[in-house]
């Protein structure tokens, strides 16, 4: 993986960044306040000197005699208007200047820096006199070495801190991204392991409250959706070879026999015409197969038009009722007013034809098959076809459905069909908004179609 | 009247040029796309036969070759597609009619029939074969000048096999011109043959001389004597 893309080291930055950015705020506001505090301490016992020493000055009204109380060990200079009056040997030993004025200091305060360590200057004005009032210019110096020297330390301190506190952050980082990241890399290694072969396997999920236990839920819920298909993939392609493969037989066992045996002129014209028959088959078992792979490709454009669904029913009964008049079943059709619906005509014909003619196929003779059209209190159309045939067990109902199905393979195969008229009929009463399932009917089976009046096919439009 | 074959599947095109000489066509037949511009563009004919998928030049290109020259020869196209684009592109591209394989050999040659006599109308309004005769105006069948009673389906079912009549006609056809039903796989054969046995008890039975015979796994043909 390459540098700042995998997702670990772009967590770790960021967590170092972050803690770093953190301490840094932290260190600089300490910083800020221990110095505050340092020196505001030497500017009160500045403040408290120069209020003895300005007191005197005013009490003595500029006599200097009075001054010379005041010790040689604090080191201050008294300027008389501008001219040099007074100072400590104090402050000549620090070799501080001897002329000052109020211009030299900024805010009262003045910074001297000697060889020995650094010294604040303070100067207050003072008016005072005895005959005649005088000004007076107080100056005090006050070594700060010692607070500058910690000022600077805990600096130091602070920014060499850093650096452990950037190691830990990115140690700590590293510690927390693998753990975060562990299910990623168990998640990676398996994923890479399942293939169309083990489709069966799944995700681990470690932490299944957090992100990515839920990503990989849902990574283990399309698998299973993948698996569900790709098995109905197989089954089906299993299935449409082996229905393939019995017609084939028939044609390939037909013409061989025939060509074994010297047959006259109308035994040949009859195992040629049984050959074809086969190959009718397959060519239907094709064009079904194709109607339903166009559907599942999604390829189908159909245009929707509004369409009487009694009439179109009624057609598809009066063109099987020859069947149903065959076996002498009693084909009854019972539906309620005109019943107008946005479909398309043909798709929805061939479901019902699919599932009448199948109902027809099932039933004994002499049986009854009934069609019943009614619109539901939700202003749906149901068409249910029922017959007092063997019906459909309670527990195949999803699956008569499914491609290739057979309740009884024995007796649907010598009927005619693959097994694939009612996956079309689905198809199509789908692709027209509807559903269709088999419902309880005590005497035989009863197919139920729902046609939605109100959002019928309008993805196709 | 002569036809060309542009099929590359040795066996189809043997089959097409067997089948049809033997209904008195005059046949030739063009393996690739190539050879079969070339006679297209060189040779007159009165037909041409179109696989839609050769190797070279695809049906599609010679047919615009052909039509680019305006030559309003009938063209019908063979393919093993049949989906709704295809058809619209074969005809867009200049196609007189659309066949898909596998296609029933009566069904080719009842639409090379319908190409051929183009622009001349079909509608003999009183049909004749034998004594079977049916007025297409006052809708009454005879046979041997006896009623005979049909409803509406056989009536149009027999029309329709007249019509063809010495000709075979695939349940295929049935579906799609009496029936009108355009999906290939919705299941009607059984229909079918309830209705032609019906028909066939009506006209035939009380007649030595059977005129609707079946022709296993082909169709049905109305004709005069036996032998299919």
């Amino acid at each position: 993986m390459r540098w700042g893309r995998s997702i670990k080291t772009r967590l770790i930055l960021w967590n170092a960044l972050v803690v770093m950015l953190i301490y840094g705020i932290a260190a600089t506001l300490i910083y800020i306040f221990v110095r505050t505090r340092l020196e505001s301490l030497v500017m009160e016992k500045l403040d408290e000197s120069l209020n003895v020493v300005c007191t005197v000055v005013y009490q003595s009204g500029g006599d200097f005699y009075d001054w010379y109380h005041l010790g040689h060990d604090i080191p201050f200079l008294i300027m008389q208007d501008g001219q040099h009056a007074y100072h400590t040997t104090a402050w000549t030993r620090l070799d501080l200047p001897l002329h000052m004025q109020r211009e030299d200091f900024k805010n009262d305060l003045k910074d001297h820096i000697l060889d020995e360590g650094h010294y604040t200057l303070k100067s207050r004005k003072v008016q005072t006199g005895i005959e005649e009032m005088h000004n007076f210019l107080v100056v005090l110096a006050m070594e700060d070495s010692e607070t500058r020297e910690s000022i600077d330390g805990l600096a130091a301190k602070l920014s060499s801190g850093a650096y452990f506190i950037l190691l830990l952050a990115l140690a700590g980082g590293t510690f927390l991204a693998n753990r975060a990241l562990k299910p990623m890399k168990l998640i990676t290694q398996k994923a890479r392991q399942i293939s169309a072969q083990s489709l069966s396997e799944r995700l681990p999920v470690v932490h299944p409250k957090d992100e990515i236990g839920q990503l990989t839920i849902v990574i283990n819920n399309m698998l299973d959706r993948l698996e569900g298909s790709f098995d109905r993939l197989k089954r089906f392609t299993s299935d449409a070879s082996h229905e393939f493969r019995t017609p084939l037989t028939s044609i390939r066992s037909i013409g061989e026999v025939a060509l074994k045996h010297n047959l006259n002129r109308q035994k040949y014209r009859e195992a040629i015409g049984s050959m074809l028959e086969e190959t009718e088959r397959l060519t239907q078992l094709v064009n079904n197969l194709l109607i339903l792979t166009r559907g599942d490709a999604g390829k189908v454009k159909l245009v929707f038009a509004q369409e009487d669904l009694i009439s179109l029913i009624n057609d598809v009964i009066e063109e099987l009722r020859i069947l149903a008049e065959d076996k002498n079943i009693n084909l009854s059709f019972t539906h309620s007013d005109d019943i107008v619906l946005n479909i398309h005509k043909a798709t929805l014909q061939h479901a019902v034809t699919n599932v009448l003619h199948n109902a027809i196929k099932y039933t004994p003779k002499s049986g009854r098959v009934k069609v019943t059209v009614s619109q539901t209190k939700d202003n749906c159309a149901r068409v249910d076809i029922s017959d007092n045939g063997p019906g459909v067990p309670a527990d195949v109902r999803d699956k008569v459905f499914e491609r290739f199905f057979r309740i009884d393979d024995a007796r649907s195969r010598t009927n005619g069909g693959a097994g694939l008229g009612l996956s079309i009929a689905k198809w199509a009463v789908e692709l027209n908004g509807g559903t269709i399932e088999f419902v309880d009917n005590p005497e035989g089976s009863r197919c139920r179609i729902i046609l939605n009046n109100s959002k019928r096919g309008n993805k196709h439009e | 009247m002569h036809i060309l074959v542009i099929e590359d599947e040795s066996k189809v095109a043997k089959a097409l040029r067997d089948g049809l000489a033997s209904e008195g066509y005059n046949v030739t037949v063009a393996q690739t796309g190539e050879d079969g511009f070339f006679l297209a563009m060189s040779q007159t004919f009165d037909l041409i036969l179109l696989d839609l998928m050769l190797p070279g030049r695809s049906g599609i290109e010679i047919l615009n070759g052909i039509r680019r020259k305006n030559r309003d020869v009938p063209v019908l196209i063979l393919t093993a597609k049949d989906a709704i684009e295809d058809r619209v592109l074969g005809l867009d591209s200049g196609a007189d009619d659309y066949l898909v394989k596998p296609f029933a050999f009566p069904e080719l040659l009842a639409r090379i029939r319908a190409l051929t006599r183009r622009g001349r109308i079909d509608l003999a309004l009183k049909l004749k074969v034998a004594n079977l005769e049916m007025d297409c105006v006052t809708r009454k069948v005879t046979r041997d000048k006896r009623d005979i009673l049909l409803t509406g389906k056989e009536f149009e079912l027999l029309e329709y096999l007249m019509r063809h009549q010495g000709h075979v006609v695939s349940r295929e056809m049935l579906v799609h011109d009496v029936w009108h039903v355009t999906d290939r796989a919705t299941p009607l054969d059984n229909v079918i043959d309830v209705h032609v046995n019906r028909l066939r008890a009506k006209m035939d039975a009380d007649f030595d001389n059977k005129l609707l015979h079946t022709i296993r796994g082909v169709g049905f043909i109305l004709k005069e004597g036996d032998e299919p």
